[in-house]
């Protein structure tokens, strides 16, 4: 029988709207009730105390409240056990003391006594956070937008518009990899439903069938926008349908719906089978930020405020309570009257009266000299370390092809240190990835050698959030270093920022490989040296290893350290031969130290990467008696000013040599830091040898005359020495 | 009192807000309750509403100003004021636009001429500094003339010592400025030829006249045959004002002054004074000049000032009993005199060996700067001088 010409397709994966019934209201547990009243409760005085020292002046920055929506927040998380992690968006105070109350008592707040000294201690800590102070969960750093206590389960709130949801999916690979069953929902709202970090992320998450549940808070508003006026399926659980991923449509002022689908999500997730979404449709009382509502900016009607209000998910939960005698009207106001003085107690030991005017009480602000602490960590992981220079190897050094090293260390590594896992595009597939960097790896490693999908943010993100989880070490690879931008907010806002943002402490051990690609012809999107982008970006150590021998060592190093490290690789160098140890791949090589390379009294040449054996060979061919140093280490902190002063005190003249265009360039900020720190040293400007102004072309030609070439180093070497009145016959 | 309207607070953490437009004339009536304004904060605009009946009296930002918030916008008459009176606590109007603030007129350039200093390396200038050398006249080697390092090197060969003026201003501080024992320290460097010009002096009438002299002075000075010595050089000079030239690497200059650096009253240190003028001075007051310049340097109080410049150095070992001595020449300078010790010796006149008090004098020439001739010619007139005493008192 023929086929029909139209056939229907389903979806793979179901969707549902759940609603409660009277019958799941009278038969739920009344202790889940109570929970559900007093946490709703509590977050709501709270936010209500936050506005109101917004209004006051005394909030810096804004203060998104999610009143109103508290019912999707304490819905959802009380259907979570402790070791479950959520992490949220710049709304997230609902969330954040939800999960934090529901960790530090998790038999629910009593809905009548005292209030605990956790419950005490967990707010005043948060307001203190959202006014900045040095007594918050961050230290005064994070504020309203970056809320953190990892060993509540709160991984850390985020300002950028689905941001965190990646770093979610991180955590979430990390409990299924370790096979505890925990789960991690991320929150976010209707705003953060059509950017790709959310779409990415559920596509990963999906295929790789991580317990994690995409929670949309649909509020309807994204500050003023509709909804509506942004998407052709504003019932934003459809989007799991593009996935596979099993969403639940519920009415998050109906407090009991949300817990319902979180249970039947949950039990999915810890089975093994992988993501959820849930969409609750909530609703802010107020605008975007601050204590005024929507409507007095004319983006919707007092009619409709008023009618969302008319479903408060705290009356109706209290509604449902005394209606079942489980508590009464009295002992409801009574509740929220201890709320508010809780509150009201809690501000006042933040806030003091000062001539007239209400300030914040000045001894709790945190010490300006508190302000770079924790951009970075302080290497005490690598004291230890066994650190062997090529000059004191005991052992044989052979002439060995570069890559064929990059791909000996990371197995050498792995065999060693069962926490290590590779990702990126084709590094299980192609005998080792694009350029044989990861050869024998997944036939050795088959599941820790993870092929993505082309997808940078995502799972560099997701690279992010193991490597905050810590049970996991993450090396991730791009594949082109252009690539950064793509995975830019992952890469410089999440990955760089992490430790310092929520107060310093938290660690972020990943490896990000990369190789400079300039002269194979793939063009103006493919060729840039990231060195100068990534310098810019202080949480991110960076290094670049010129052989074979100081590959071995800065990768130990690398994968020892508690910071992001970016290895710089190139594929010039990779099938390059070089010096390479026999039968010691675990030695490592100070992050921070450079290495002499030439010596001489006329110029210090500082080069790195590719670029160190041309100008030996140029300095050589010249005749020219100059200090050639490989920086090998190019981050802020990795310069090594003791050797550079040095030479530069003694040869008073300096040359940067690197390869790639000026735009990027790495070397300006060097320049600047040189003539600041050595200036009187100087006999001549600090010098540069770069590449040209546009990005590199295809045509072989064209590229060429795109990169910094042997004969613009020799023409940089010459002038160097004219300048100084020694020209070159 | 007529009412002021601030800029409200219309949501947290607003710190200013613009006016949008004015929905009342200046003089409306207006009710409580009326919208007075429209004003726009970053996200939102609101309409502003009059809390008081009365008369719009003065608008304070007009459309499109941007003001903080709780600064006066407006002033209201309350029903039954006079419209003269200023709005208290109105202060003063707040301009149209925030920017205005930056429309002054610009700032005029004071017109000073200005004399570009002479490009040099930081490390050229630093060690010049430490050198005691004067960047002016050192031609460059580097980018665009620029005085580099080399050039220091080589100028240090010769040691170009700086005009006071310029190395060391009066009001620098003493840390930056050269340290007075450079002189001593530049001959270890140096490795400019030399020729040696001897001479004997017969100094019995000197002493003759010295003696009496001092005993004319009655104690008001006591003049030594050094004083006499350096007088004769200084009279020499003027006589042969070749041999008093600065050397500056590459050519001469002539010196103004007849400045002498006196060798002879170093201190431990090292230090050597310049005995500014030296021509100009009588043997009294020369006299008294050497003697505090010498007390200043065994006290190690000499400044960098006292000791830069100098064409031509008189050294006197004669103290020490040193026969004769041939000094090198300071860096810089055309001649140094070395004086020995002065003795009695059997000196042949006519046919007859008489005895007679003799005193050796060595120029040391640099024959770059000063030519063997001058050196000749300044050394028959200084022997003339010293042998002539009256002269020199003339």
């Amino acid at each position: 029988m023929e086929k029909a010409r139209i056939q229907q397709l389903t979806p793979a994966s179901p969707w549902v709207q759940l609603s409660s019934t009277q019958d799941d209201w009278a038969a739920v547990d009344p202790k889940l009730l109570a929970s559900m009243l007093s946490s709703m409760m509590l977050v709501r005085s709270f936010e209500e105390k936050v506005l109101e020292l917004a209004g006051q002046g005394l909030v810096h920055g804004p203060a998104h409240s999610a009143i109103g929506q508290e019912g999707g927040a304490t819905g959802s998380i009380l259907a979570m056990r402790g070791s479950d992690q959520i992490n949220g968006s710049h709304r997230a105070h609902h969330q954040f003391l939800a999960k934090a109350l529901h960790y530090a008592v998790p038999s629910g707040v009593a809905v009548d006594g005292p209030f605990d000294d956790a419950v005490r201690a967990i707010t005043q800590r948060a307001l203190a956070e959202i006014l900045g102070l040095a007594q918050g969960f961050c230290r005064g750093r994070g504020g309203s937008m970056h809320l953190r206590w990892a060993e509540a389960g709160n991984l850390g709130t985020n300002a950028i518009v689905g941001g965190g949801v990646p770093m979610a999916a991180g955590a979430a690979w990390a409990h299924k990899r370790a096979g505890t069953g925990d789960v991690v929902f991320t929150y976010f709202g209707d705003g953060a439903i059509n950017i790709g970090s959310v779409l990415e992320t559920m596509n990963l998450a999906a295929a790789w069938k991580l317990p994690l549940c995409f929670f949309i808070e649909n509020n309807r508003y994204a500050v003023s926008t509709h909804v509506e006026e942004v998407t052709a399926e504003p019932r934003l659980s459809a989007r799991g349908l593009a996935f596979g991923i099993p969403a639940w449509k519920v009415d998050g002022m109906d407090p009991l719906a949300v817990h319902l689908a979180a249970r039947e999500a949950i039990a999915r997730m810890r089975a093994g089978e992988g993501p959820a979404i849930i969409e609750a449709d909530v609703y802010r009382y107020f605008h975007q930020n601050g204590p005024l509502p929507g409507s007095a900016f004319g983006y919707r009607s007092k009619d409709e405020e008023q009618a969302w209000r008319a479903r408060d998910p705290i009356e109706r939960v209290a509604s449902e309570m005394v209606a079942r005698q489980l508590i009464g009207e009295d002992a409801v106001a009574a509740l929220r009257a201890r709320t508010k003085a809780l509150m009201d107690g809690i501000a006042s030991e933040l806030v003091e009266e000062h001539e007239g005017k209400r300030r914040i009480v000045p001894a709790l602000w945190p010490s300006p000299d508190f302000r770079d602490f924790g951009v970075r960590g302080d290497l005490s992981e690598l004291t230890s370390a066994r650190m062997v220079e090529m000059e004191d190897f005991a052992g044989e050094v052979v002439e060995r092809r570069f890559v064929d090293v990059v791909a000996d260390v990371m197995e050498r590594r792995m065999t060693v240190d069962p926490r290590i896992v590779v990702m990126g595009e084709d590094v299980h597939r192609l005998k080792g990835g694009t350029n044989g960097a990861t050869r024998g790896l997944a036939a050795a490693f088959p599941d820790r050698v993870l092929g993505t999908p082309i997808a940078e943010n995502a799972f560099v993100g997701l690279a992010g959030g193991i490597a905050m989880d810590g049970r996991f070490i993450p090396v991730v690879e791009f594949m082109y270093p252009d690539f950064m931008w793509v995975a830019a907010d992952q890469v410089f806002n999440q990955i760089a920022k992490a430790r310092h943002m929520f107060g310093g402490d938290s660690e972020m051990p990943l490896v990000l490989r990369t190789k400079v690609a300039m002269g194979t012809g793939y063009g103006s999107q493919h060729s840039m040296d990231p060195t100068g982008i990534f310098a810019t970006s202080v949480g991110w150590r960076i290094v670049a290893p010129s052989t074979p021998y100081d590959y071995v060592g800065l990768m130990n190093s690398a994968l020892a350290c508690k910071d992001p490290v970016l290895v710089l690789e190139h594929v010039d160098l990779y099938n390059s031969k070089g010096p390479a140890p026999v039968g010691d791949l675990d030695y490592h090589i100070p992050l921070g130290k450079a290495k002499r390379v030439r010596r001489g009294e006329r110029m210090t040449v500082l080069t790195y990467l590719a670029m160190v054996r041309p100008v030996v060979e140029a300095v050589d061919r010249l005749g020219i008696s100059a200090d050639v140093i490989d920086l090998r280490s190019l981050d802020r902190a990795g310069i090594d000013w003791p050797l550079i002063e040095e030479s530069l005190d003694r040869t008073g003249n300096v040359l940067i040599v690197e390869q790639g265009s000026i735009g990027t360039s790495y070397g300006g900020w060097l320049a600047d830091a040189i003539q600041a720190r050595c200036f009187d040293m100087l006999d001549q400007p600090v010098r540069r040898v770069h590449g040209g102004e546009a990005s590199p072309s295809i045509s072989k030609v064209l590229e060429a005359a795109a990169c910094c070439s042997p004969a613009d180093i020799e023409a940089g070497l010459r002038s160097v020495m004219a300048d100084q009145g020694l020209a070159l016959v | 009192m007529p009412r002021t309207i601030m800029m409200p607070a219309l949501s947290a953490g607003m710190e200013e807000g613009t006016i949008g437009r004015w929905r009342k004339p200046i003089g409306a009536v207006v009710v409580r309750g009326d919208v007075l304004v429209e004003i726009e904060t970053d996200k939102a605009t609101m309409e502003y509403e009059a809390e008081d009946d009365g008369v719009l009296s003065a608008i304070l930002a007009g459309d499109g100003a941007t003001v903080p918030v709780n600064s006066a916008i407006a002033t209201l008459l309350l029903e039954g004021e006079a419209s003269t009176a200023p709005a208290e606590g109105a202060g003063p109007s707040v301009p149209s636009s925030s920017r205005a603030g930056f429309a002054g007129p610009p700032r005029a350039e004071p017109e000073v001429a200005r004399t570009r200093r002479a490009a040099a390396s930081p490390l050229a200038r630093r060690m010049a500094a430490q050198r005691g050398i004067a960047l002016e006249g050192i031609s460059g080697s580097g980018a665009r003339g620029r005085i580099v390092r080399i050039d220091i090197n080589r100028a240090s060969q010769t040691a170009v010592a700086a005009p006071p003026a310029v190395v060391a201003p009066p009001a620098s501080p003493p840390v930056a400025q050269p340290q007075p024992s450079s002189h001593h320290d530049r001959q270890g460097e140096e490795v400019s030829p030399h020729l040696y010009l001897n001479a004997r002096c017969e100094v019995d009438a000197l002493l003759d006249l010295c003696a009496r002299l001092n005993e004319a002075g009655g104690g008001t000075y006591t003049l030594l045959v050094n004083d006499f010595a350096i007088r004769a050089a200084a009279l020499a000079l003027r006589e042969v004002p070749q041999a008093n030239v600065l050397w500056l690497g590459k050519s001469t200059q002539l010196s103004d002054n007849i400045d002498i650096l006196l060798h002879d009253v170093a201190a431990v240190d090292g230090a050597a004074p310049i005995l500014r003028h030296a021509d100009r001075k009588g043997l009294a007051a020369l006299s008294a000049e050497v003697r505090a310049l010498a007390e200043r340097a065994r006290a190690g109080t000499l400044t960098p000032i006292d000791c830069a410049g100098g064409g031509f150095t008189v050294a006197n070992f004669g103290a020490y009993g040193v026969e004769s001595a041939c000094a090198p020449v300071t860096p810089s300078h055309g001649c140094t005199l070395s004086i020995g010790a002065m003795e009695r010796r059997a000196v042949v006149k006519g046919d007859v060996c008489v005895p007679a008090t003799m005193m050796r004098c060595t120029l040391s020439v640099d024959p770059r700067a000063v030519s063997g001739i001058v050196g000749a010619r300044w050394l028959a007139a200084f022997k003339a001088l010293i042998e002539q005493p009256l002269r020199l008192v003339a």
